[in-house]
Protein backbone atom coordinates (compact mmCIF):
# COMPACT_ATOMS: atom_id res chain seq x y z
CA UNK A 1 0.00 0.00 0.00
CA UNK A 2 1.04 3.57 -0.81
CA UNK A 3 1.51 5.25 2.10
CA UNK A 4 1.25 9.12 2.98
CA UNK A 5 5.04 10.00 3.16
CA UNK A 6 6.33 7.97 -0.10
CA UNK A 7 2.96 10.19 -1.98
CA UNK A 8 4.35 12.96 -1.02
CA UNK A 9 7.85 11.94 -1.89
CA UNK A 10 6.46 11.31 -5.32
CA UNK A 11 4.64 14.24 -5.21
CA UNK A 12 7.64 16.10 -4.47
CA UNK A 13 10.02 14.86 -6.95
CA UNK A 14 7.16 15.58 -9.57
CA UNK A 15 6.88 19.19 -9.15
CA UNK A 16 10.39 19.40 -8.69
CA UNK A 17 11.45 17.95 -11.96
CA UNK A 18 8.74 19.48 -13.99
CA UNK A 19 9.76 21.21 -16.63
CA UNK A 20 9.09 24.81 -16.71
CA UNK A 21 9.87 27.46 -19.90
CA UNK A 22 12.88 29.83 -19.50
CA UNK A 23 12.19 32.96 -18.35
CA UNK A 24 11.68 35.24 -21.14
CA UNK A 25 14.41 37.64 -21.24
CA UNK A 26 12.16 40.43 -22.69
CA UNK A 27 10.45 40.86 -19.23
CA UNK A 28 14.11 42.44 -18.10
CA UNK A 29 15.06 43.74 -21.15
CA UNK A 30 11.49 46.09 -21.42
CA UNK A 31 12.75 47.59 -17.76
CA UNK A 32 16.08 47.80 -18.93
CA UNK A 33 14.91 49.45 -22.39
CA UNK A 34 12.72 51.70 -20.72
CA UNK A 35 16.19 53.75 -18.86
CA UNK A 36 17.81 54.51 -22.35
CA UNK A 37 14.38 55.41 -23.15
CA UNK A 38 14.57 58.61 -20.08
CA UNK A 39 17.68 59.47 -21.26
CA UNK A 40 16.50 59.62 -25.23
CA UNK A 41 14.06 62.04 -23.76
CA UNK A 42 16.53 63.90 -22.50
CA UNK A 43 18.70 64.06 -26.03
CA UNK A 44 15.35 65.00 -27.24
CA UNK A 45 15.18 68.33 -25.25
CA UNK A 46 19.23 68.73 -24.72
CA UNK A 47 19.43 70.29 -28.40
CA UNK A 48 15.79 71.87 -28.13
CA UNK A 49 16.99 73.55 -25.59
CA UNK A 50 20.19 74.87 -27.15
CA UNK A 51 18.51 76.23 -30.37
CA UNK A 52 16.12 78.68 -27.88
CA UNK A 53 19.51 79.48 -26.11
CA UNK A 54 20.69 80.43 -29.46
CA UNK A 55 17.60 82.37 -30.56
CA UNK A 56 17.80 84.50 -27.32
CA UNK A 57 21.36 85.49 -27.48
CA UNK A 58 21.46 85.90 -31.45
CA UNK A 59 18.41 87.88 -31.01
CA UNK A 60 20.27 89.59 -28.30
CA UNK A 61 23.95 90.23 -29.89
CA UNK A 62 23.39 89.86 -33.86
CA UNK A 63 22.14 93.37 -34.45
CA UNK A 64 25.97 94.32 -32.21
CA UNK A 65 27.89 92.67 -35.32
CA UNK A 66 30.62 89.49 -34.16
CA UNK A 67 32.90 91.93 -32.77
CA UNK A 68 30.71 94.22 -31.21
CA UNK A 69 29.13 91.14 -29.26
CA UNK A 70 32.08 89.46 -28.25
CA UNK A 71 33.01 93.01 -26.76
CA UNK A 72 29.51 92.96 -24.65
CA UNK A 73 29.81 89.94 -23.58
CA UNK A 74 33.98 90.20 -22.58
CA UNK A 75 32.50 93.36 -20.61
CA UNK A 76 29.29 91.44 -18.69
CA UNK A 77 31.93 89.16 -17.77
CA UNK A 78 34.37 91.83 -16.36
CA UNK A 79 30.89 92.97 -14.37
CA UNK A 80 30.18 89.67 -13.10
CA UNK A 81 34.07 89.08 -12.29
CA UNK A 82 34.51 92.85 -10.40
CA UNK A 83 31.90 91.29 -7.54
CA UNK A 84 34.95 89.10 -6.52
CA UNK A 85 38.32 89.94 -4.83
CA UNK A 86 41.02 88.05 -7.43
CA UNK A 87 42.05 86.25 -4.22
CA UNK A 88 38.85 84.17 -4.46
CA UNK A 89 38.02 84.49 -8.28
CA UNK A 90 39.44 80.51 -8.57
CA UNK A 91 36.74 79.82 -5.37
CA UNK A 92 33.99 81.83 -7.30
CA UNK A 93 35.20 79.46 -10.74
CA UNK A 94 34.73 76.94 -8.83
CA UNK A 95 31.12 77.09 -6.92
CA UNK A 96 29.77 78.41 -10.34
CA UNK A 97 31.32 75.06 -12.18
CA UNK A 98 29.25 73.30 -9.07
CA UNK A 99 26.46 74.96 -9.92
CA UNK A 100 26.45 74.10 -13.39
CA UNK A 101 27.41 70.39 -12.58
CA UNK A 102 24.56 70.21 -9.89
CA UNK A 103 21.76 71.88 -11.98
CA UNK A 104 22.70 69.94 -15.07
CA UNK A 105 22.70 66.96 -12.58
CA UNK A 106 19.40 67.73 -11.17
CA UNK A 107 17.90 68.21 -14.70
CA UNK A 108 18.76 65.15 -15.93
CA UNK A 109 16.96 63.38 -12.53
CA UNK A 110 13.86 65.28 -13.63
CA UNK A 111 13.64 64.27 -17.07
CA UNK A 112 14.47 61.05 -16.11
CA UNK A 113 10.98 60.92 -13.75
CA UNK B 1 6.54 52.55 10.65
CA UNK B 2 9.61 51.41 11.78
CA UNK B 3 11.11 48.32 9.56
CA UNK B 4 12.88 45.75 12.24
CA UNK B 5 13.93 43.23 9.49
CA UNK B 6 17.04 43.92 7.46
CA UNK B 7 15.95 42.48 4.42
CA UNK B 8 12.88 43.82 4.36
CA UNK B 9 14.77 47.17 5.15
CA UNK B 10 17.24 46.88 2.47
CA UNK B 11 14.02 45.83 0.26
CA UNK B 12 12.26 48.89 1.24
CA UNK B 13 15.69 51.15 0.30
CA UNK B 14 15.47 49.58 -2.89
CA UNK B 15 12.00 50.13 -3.88
CA UNK B 16 12.43 54.33 -2.16
CA UNK B 17 15.18 54.32 -5.08
CA UNK B 18 12.93 52.57 -7.75
CA UNK B 19 10.09 55.53 -6.35
CA UNK B 20 12.56 58.52 -6.93
CA UNK B 21 12.61 57.43 -10.91
CA UNK B 22 16.11 55.55 -10.34
CA UNK B 23 15.26 52.87 -13.36
CA UNK B 24 17.98 50.97 -12.41
CA UNK B 25 16.49 50.29 -9.20
CA UNK B 26 13.40 49.03 -10.56
CA UNK B 27 15.51 46.86 -13.34
CA UNK B 28 16.95 45.56 -10.25
CA UNK B 29 13.37 44.42 -8.37
CA UNK B 30 12.63 42.71 -12.04
CA UNK B 31 15.85 41.11 -11.93
CA UNK B 32 15.42 39.95 -8.20
CA UNK B 33 11.66 38.49 -8.44
CA UNK B 34 11.39 37.53 -12.38
CA UNK B 35 11.39 34.37 -11.41
CA UNK B 36 8.52 34.55 -9.26
CA UNK B 37 6.25 36.45 -11.27
CA UNK B 38 7.42 34.00 -14.26
CA UNK B 39 6.30 30.54 -12.13
CA UNK B 40 3.33 32.52 -10.66
CA UNK B 41 1.92 33.57 -14.20
CA UNK B 42 2.88 30.15 -15.64
CA UNK B 43 1.50 28.21 -13.02
CA UNK B 44 -2.51 29.75 -13.08
CA UNK B 45 -2.28 30.21 -16.88
CA UNK B 46 0.09 27.22 -18.32
CA UNK B 47 0.54 29.35 -21.58
CA UNK B 48 3.38 30.77 -22.53
CA UNK B 49 2.28 34.04 -24.35
CA UNK B 50 -0.52 34.61 -21.80
CA UNK B 51 2.29 34.27 -19.53
CA UNK B 52 4.53 36.04 -20.70
CA UNK B 53 1.86 39.28 -21.13
CA UNK B 54 0.66 38.46 -17.43
CA UNK B 55 4.43 38.75 -16.31
CA UNK B 56 4.92 42.04 -18.12
CA UNK B 57 1.32 43.26 -16.50
CA UNK B 58 2.43 41.82 -13.04
CA UNK B 59 5.58 44.18 -13.30
CA UNK B 60 3.59 47.13 -14.55
CA UNK B 61 1.33 47.10 -11.82
CA UNK B 62 4.13 46.53 -9.31
CA UNK B 63 5.86 49.87 -10.65
CA UNK B 64 2.39 51.86 -10.58
CA UNK B 65 1.61 50.59 -6.95
CA UNK B 66 5.17 50.60 -5.56
CA UNK B 67 4.71 53.23 -3.53
CA UNK B 68 1.65 51.23 -1.30
CA UNK B 69 5.26 48.98 0.11
CA UNK B 70 6.40 49.96 3.40
CA UNK B 71 8.27 47.14 4.37
CA UNK B 72 5.79 45.13 6.10
CA UNK B 73 7.20 42.54 4.67
CA UNK B 74 9.44 40.85 2.03
CA UNK B 75 9.20 42.51 -1.14
CA UNK B 76 8.93 39.02 -3.13
CA UNK B 77 5.81 38.48 -0.80
CA UNK B 78 4.09 41.73 -1.63
CA UNK B 79 5.40 41.55 -5.32
CA UNK B 80 3.62 38.22 -5.23
CA UNK B 81 0.66 38.92 -3.53
CA UNK B 82 0.08 41.72 -6.88
CA UNK B 83 1.52 38.13 -9.01
CA UNK B 84 -1.61 36.50 -7.88
CA UNK B 85 -4.00 38.83 -7.70
CA UNK B 86 -3.09 40.14 -12.01
CA UNK B 87 -2.71 36.15 -12.41
CA UNK B 88 -5.84 35.24 -11.38
CA UNK B 89 -8.06 38.18 -12.89
CA UNK B 90 -6.33 36.67 -16.06
CA UNK B 91 -7.24 33.49 -15.65
CA UNK B 92 -10.91 34.28 -14.31
CA UNK B 93 -11.03 36.49 -17.82
CA UNK B 94 -9.77 33.76 -20.01
CA UNK B 95 -12.31 31.19 -18.08
CA UNK B 96 -9.82 29.01 -16.99
CA UNK B 97 -10.98 26.03 -14.59
CA UNK B 98 -9.39 28.31 -11.02
CA UNK B 99 -10.49 25.80 -8.34
CA UNK B 100 -11.72 21.99 -7.77
CA UNK B 101 -15.54 21.99 -7.26
CA UNK B 102 -16.30 20.34 -3.86
CA UNK B 103 -19.08 18.66 -5.30
CA UNK B 104 -16.65 16.48 -7.37
CA UNK B 105 -14.43 16.16 -5.55
CA UNK B 106 -13.29 12.54 -5.50
CA UNK B 107 -14.01 10.66 -1.93
CA UNK B 108 -10.43 9.12 -1.32
CA UNK B 109 -9.65 7.44 2.17
CA UNK B 110 -6.03 6.93 2.30
CA UNK B 111 -6.70 2.68 2.35
CA UNK B 112 -8.83 2.64 -0.44
CA UNK B 113 -5.79 4.15 -2.35
CA UNK B 114 -3.89 1.56 -4.76
CA UNK B 115 -3.95 -2.09 -5.44
CA UNK B 116 -2.28 -3.22 -2.28
CA UNK B 117 1.04 -3.58 -4.16
CA UNK B 118 3.99 -0.91 -4.20
CA UNK B 119 5.47 -0.58 -7.66
CA UNK B 120 9.10 -0.41 -7.05
CA UNK B 121 10.70 -0.50 -10.45
CA UNK B 122 12.40 2.27 -11.50
CA UNK B 123 10.00 1.91 -14.79
CA UNK B 124 7.11 1.89 -12.99
CA UNK B 125 8.21 5.06 -10.95
CA UNK B 126 9.09 6.87 -14.11
CA UNK B 127 5.72 6.38 -15.73
CA UNK B 128 4.05 7.33 -12.22
CA UNK B 129 6.28 10.62 -12.54
CA UNK B 130 4.76 11.17 -16.53
CA UNK B 131 1.32 10.16 -14.88
CA UNK B 132 1.87 13.25 -12.38
CA UNK B 133 3.39 15.73 -14.73
CA UNK B 134 0.11 15.18 -16.57
CA UNK B 135 -2.09 14.90 -13.89
CA UNK B 136 -0.33 18.08 -12.43
CA UNK B 137 -1.08 20.30 -15.73
CA UNK B 138 -5.09 19.62 -15.65
CA UNK B 139 -5.25 20.43 -12.25
CA UNK B 140 -7.30 23.61 -12.54
CA UNK B 141 -4.84 26.75 -11.94
CA UNK B 142 -5.56 27.28 -8.08
CA UNK B 143 -4.65 23.81 -6.67
CA UNK B 144 -1.63 23.48 -9.23
CA UNK B 145 -0.19 26.39 -8.08
CA UNK B 146 -0.67 25.77 -4.23
CA UNK B 147 0.91 22.41 -4.81
CA UNK B 148 3.59 23.97 -6.35
CA UNK B 149 4.68 26.91 -4.36
CA UNK B 150 4.75 24.11 -1.54
CA UNK B 151 6.56 21.29 -3.33
CA UNK B 152 8.62 23.31 -5.90
CA UNK B 153 9.49 26.14 -3.32
CA UNK B 154 9.38 24.48 -0.10
CA UNK B 155 7.25 27.39 0.76
CA UNK B 156 5.19 26.90 3.93
CA UNK B 157 1.21 27.37 4.38
CA UNK B 158 1.46 30.19 5.89
CA UNK B 159 3.61 31.69 3.80
CA UNK B 160 1.14 31.07 0.71
CA UNK B 161 -1.83 32.28 3.06
CA UNK B 162 0.61 35.33 3.02
CA UNK B 163 1.09 35.68 -0.61
CA UNK B 164 -2.38 34.66 -1.86
CA UNK B 165 -3.11 36.50 0.65
CA UNK B 166 -5.63 34.11 2.00
CA UNK B 167 -6.60 32.12 5.09
CA UNK B 168 -4.42 29.36 5.99
CA UNK B 169 -7.39 26.88 5.96
CA UNK B 170 -7.92 27.55 2.28
CA UNK B 171 -4.38 26.88 1.54
CA UNK B 172 -4.73 23.52 3.28
CA UNK B 173 -7.94 22.66 1.29
CA UNK B 174 -6.55 23.24 -1.55
CA UNK B 175 -3.59 21.42 -0.52
CA UNK B 176 -5.26 18.76 0.16
CA UNK B 177 -8.13 18.41 -2.87
CA UNK B 178 -5.21 18.99 -5.25
CA UNK B 179 -3.57 16.07 -3.58
CA UNK B 180 -6.51 14.15 -3.82
CA UNK B 181 -6.79 14.51 -7.20
CA UNK B 182 -2.72 13.72 -7.94
CA UNK B 183 -3.31 10.61 -5.75
CA UNK B 184 -6.66 9.63 -7.72
CA UNK B 185 -5.19 9.97 -10.74
CA UNK B 186 -1.70 7.10 -9.49
CA UNK B 187 -4.14 4.90 -7.88
CA UNK B 188 -6.02 4.32 -11.76
CA UNK B 189 -1.80 3.73 -12.61
CA UNK B 190 -1.39 1.09 -9.42
CA UNK B 191 -5.13 -0.45 -10.52
CA UNK B 192 -4.02 -1.19 -13.72
CA UNK B 193 -0.63 -2.42 -13.21
CA UNK B 194 -2.26 -4.78 -10.34
CA UNK B 195 -4.64 -6.18 -13.31
CA UNK B 196 -1.86 -6.95 -15.37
Amino acid sequence: MRNSSSFDHMLKKAFETQDYPPIPPALLQQWQRNRSDKTTNWLWIAPGLVFILGIVVGVWLAPMGLSNAFESLKLAFVAIMQFFPESTLPWALALVLTIIVLTIDSMRSWFRR
Amino acid sequence: MEVNNPAWQNDLKLAQRALTGNAQAFAEIVKNHQRLVWHMAWRMLQQRQEAEDCSQEIFLRVHQNLKQYRGESALGTWIGRVAFSVALRMAQKRKLRIDIPSDVEPELAFEHIGSGEDIQSAHAESEQLQALYSAIEQLPSLPRTVLSMHYRDDMSISDIALMLDCPEGTIKSHLNRGRNRLRATLSHLEDSYAQL
